[in-house]
């Protein structure tokens, strides 16, 4: 299915449509005021920029630096080709250790990974404790944005959800009332875990630690309360020098939410206790063959903000869900093609090329450049089938004639002014739903110039 | 599993891009003198409470706080409180469940966001700053710096096994994006300045 089909189901329900689409703003906004707040932003901007782009011609070094480092602060550091190794190490670290209950805290590389179907097929529980990535696990759904994974839903389902999950009175929708009946039913969930997974927004090579941010404190309860700390690290995750992490870090919970800071920045630099223990999987999944398309590797300085997706139009309007992949929005539409061409050729056509995206990017990654760059890669993949292959086609024989041009423009609006709102709608088909179709001129701009320049004399 | 990494680090290899030189360190801007106000707004709008303590001491302002002289579970690392109940006997991280405060110090503020730099002494500690629902950190006013990059200029992370910025309440907007202060740690946070 391609994005647009599964758009077309989200508009089905066009108040929810809207509702999403504000509230998607609303976040970009936010942004806004916290970015202005900052005399240096964009400063900050270009040198988080700089830093990835500098580690990622270096990940080799880095990744050494960082395994011997790590190591020396008694992490165990692991490599994972891609999703079926890094679930395996997973698994096999928990059942060595007799682990049947692991709290995970929000990670998109899990998510990328399917860890959870792998591991509950080994009875292994496995409880998701962001409180929007526990609703969509609840759901049986997975997250529809990665910042805010629950976005696509309204409080009334969340309602009915708990309801069922959690013995919350019927009808009980208060955001507040519904997080404090997840935050007890969650805490007898801590308190049994045995093991804590958690991602990582940046490790740091020179002092071979890991930097994790939360709201919540989920990542923190789950690492806290447990011996085991399993840290599921993408390639790209590095950093060179710990004075890179304050750059990051103004940038991230700013584009992200518009707060200045999360509640918990955490560093881990070897177990959180003596007795615990530090499992770092590093893991490949593409990222390196990614690396390799000098036309789209820039997507790897990513710190997954989620500030592209909330300014998107098409995003906002259509849902997270339409993109059919881990991670949505722009971003997801240059990195997931990557992945899977074939089933994700219509991505980069989700997308006006208005640039917004490229806007807001804290690390300034060119996003609809890189967009652009699929469409010409993926031609024999091209979404919109005959009609629109064969439109555009004819659209360039016409623009690029220009007697052609001016013949057929005369006969569009001759025959197009003489057509009534109803017939020229159909005509012009998607583009009039929800707007109707511009009045026809009676002349073209060439006839009105040439009209001015006579009267003019 | 050295032959995965090795073979990751053969790709890495073999797809390393043009080699981009480590950028120049940013100038930062200078804050206005006086760093409490921008650290108490910070503070505030992370939804965190905070208190000048300097006028009527540290013990005072504790014993204002709504629930605390009847609390019955309190983790203090502070000399001058005693804690109370299950955080008098916990050896494990779990029996901290019920605790209602928990007391600690910040060694540095930061003015840009309100955030507070802290380094628990024992696992215990940092489990209690999660578990209680009302954390209280100490904060010597001389202790706040402008910016994030001047903590890490005066931490060492070489040295610390583990440490966090902390900012206000734990919290969530997962709901219809309504903001919940509560999420799964402290439901109220406030910072007494000394």
């Amino acid at each position: 299915m391609t994005h647009a089909e599964r758009a077309a189901r989200f508009l089905a329900d066009p108040e929810r449509a809207s509702w999403h689409d504000q509230s998607l703003w609303f976040l970009r906004e936010k942004r806004d005021r916290a970015a202005r707040q900052v005399p240096d932003w964009e400063a900050l901007r270009e040198e988080a920029a700089a830093i990835k782009r500098h580690a990622l011609s270096r990940l080799p070094e880095l990744w050494t630096r960082f395994e011997e480092r790590a190591r020396a602060r008694g992490a165990v550091v692991h490599w994972a080709r891609d999703a079926a190794e890094h679930n395996a190490i997973v698994a096999s670290l928990l059942e060595q250790r007799g682990v049947r209950r692991l709290v995970k805290s929000k990670s998109m590389l899990t998510e990328e990974c399917a860890l959870n179907p792998y591991l509950a097929a080994r009875g292994i529980e496995v409880i998701d404790t962001d409180l929007g990535e526990r609703i969509v696990q609840l759901r049986d759904e997975p997250p529809s944005h990665i910042v805010m994974p629950a976005i696509h839903l309204r409080r009334g389902e969340i309602g009915e959800l708990f309801a069922r999950e959690m013995g919350t009175p019927r009808g009980l929708d208060d955001p507040a009332a519904l997080t404090a009946a997840a935050r007890r039913d969650l805490r007898t969930r801590f308190l049994a875990a045995e093991a804590g997974l958690t991602g990582a927004n940046f490790a740091v090579a020179e002092s071979g630690g890991l930097v994790v941010v939360t709201n919540e404190g989920n990542a923190d309860l789950g690492t806290a309360l447990t011996r085991i700390h399993i840290a599921s690290v993408g390639l790209e995750k590095i950093v060179p020098e710990v004075a890179d992490l304050p750059v990051f870090l103004r940038l991230l919970a700013r584009s992200a939410t518009g707060q200045a800071i999360t509640s918990y920045t955490s560093h881990f630099h070897g177990p959180a206790s003596p007795e615990g223990e530090l499992h770092v999987v590093v893991v490949d999944n593409g990222r390196s063959a990614l690396l390799g398309r000098p036309a789209h590797f820039e997507a790897l300085s990513c710190i997954r903000c989620g500030a592209c997706m909330n300014t998107c139009p098409v995003y906002r309007r259509s849902g997270g869900h339409s993109y059919g992949a881990t991670v949505p929005g722009p971003i997801g539409s240059v990195l997931e093609p990557a992945r899977s061409p074939a089933t994700h050729a219509s991505l980069p056509h989700a997308c006006t090329l208005c640039g917004s995206c490229a806007e807001v990017c804290p690390v300034k990654i060119p996003l609809p450049q890189q967009l652009l760059a699929w469409r010409g890669e993926l031609r024999s993949h091209r979404p919109g089938g005959v009609s629109v292959s064969f439109g555009l086609r004819a659209l360039a024989a016409v623009m690029t004639n220009a007697t052609l041009y001016d013949f057929v423009g005369r006969i569009a609006r001759s025959i197009g002014r003489r057509l009534p709102q109803s017939v020229l709608g159909a005509l012009l088909g998607p583009w009039t739903r929800g707007r109707t179709a511009p009045v026809i001129p009676a002349r073209s701009f060439r006839q009105l110039i040439a009209e001015r320049e006579r009267k003019r004399g | 599993m050295a032959d995965a990494r090795s073979v990751i680090f053969r790709a890495l290899e073999a797809a390393r891009p043009a080699s981009v030189p480590r950028p120049r360190r940013g100038a930062r801007p200078d804050l206005e003198a006086d760093l409490l106000p921008p650290f108490r707004a910070g503070l505030e709008a992370a939804g965190g409470e905070f208190i000048d303590a300097r006028p009527d001491g540290l013990a005072a302002a504790l014993g204002q706080l709504p629930g605390f002289s009847a609390a019955e579970h309190v983790f203090s690392t502070w000399r001058e409180v005693a804690g109370r109940g299950v955080a008098t006997r916990a050896t494990t991280p779990g029996e901290l469940e019920r605790l209602e405060f928990t007391l600690i110090r910040g060694t540095h503020g930061v003015a840009e966001s309100g955030a507070v730099w802290h380094e628990p002494g024992s696992p215990l500690e940092r489990a209690a700053v999660l578990l209680a629902e009302h954390l209280v950190i100490e904060l010597a006013a001389d202790a706040i710096v402008g910016l994030l990059h001047d903590v890490y200029a005066r931490i060492d992370l070489a040295q610390v096994r583990f440490g966090w910025f902390l900012c206000g309440p734990s919290k969530t907007a997962d709901i219809e994006q309504a903001l919940v202060l509560g999420a799964h740690g402290a439901i109220r946070a406030s910072v007494l300045i000394v």
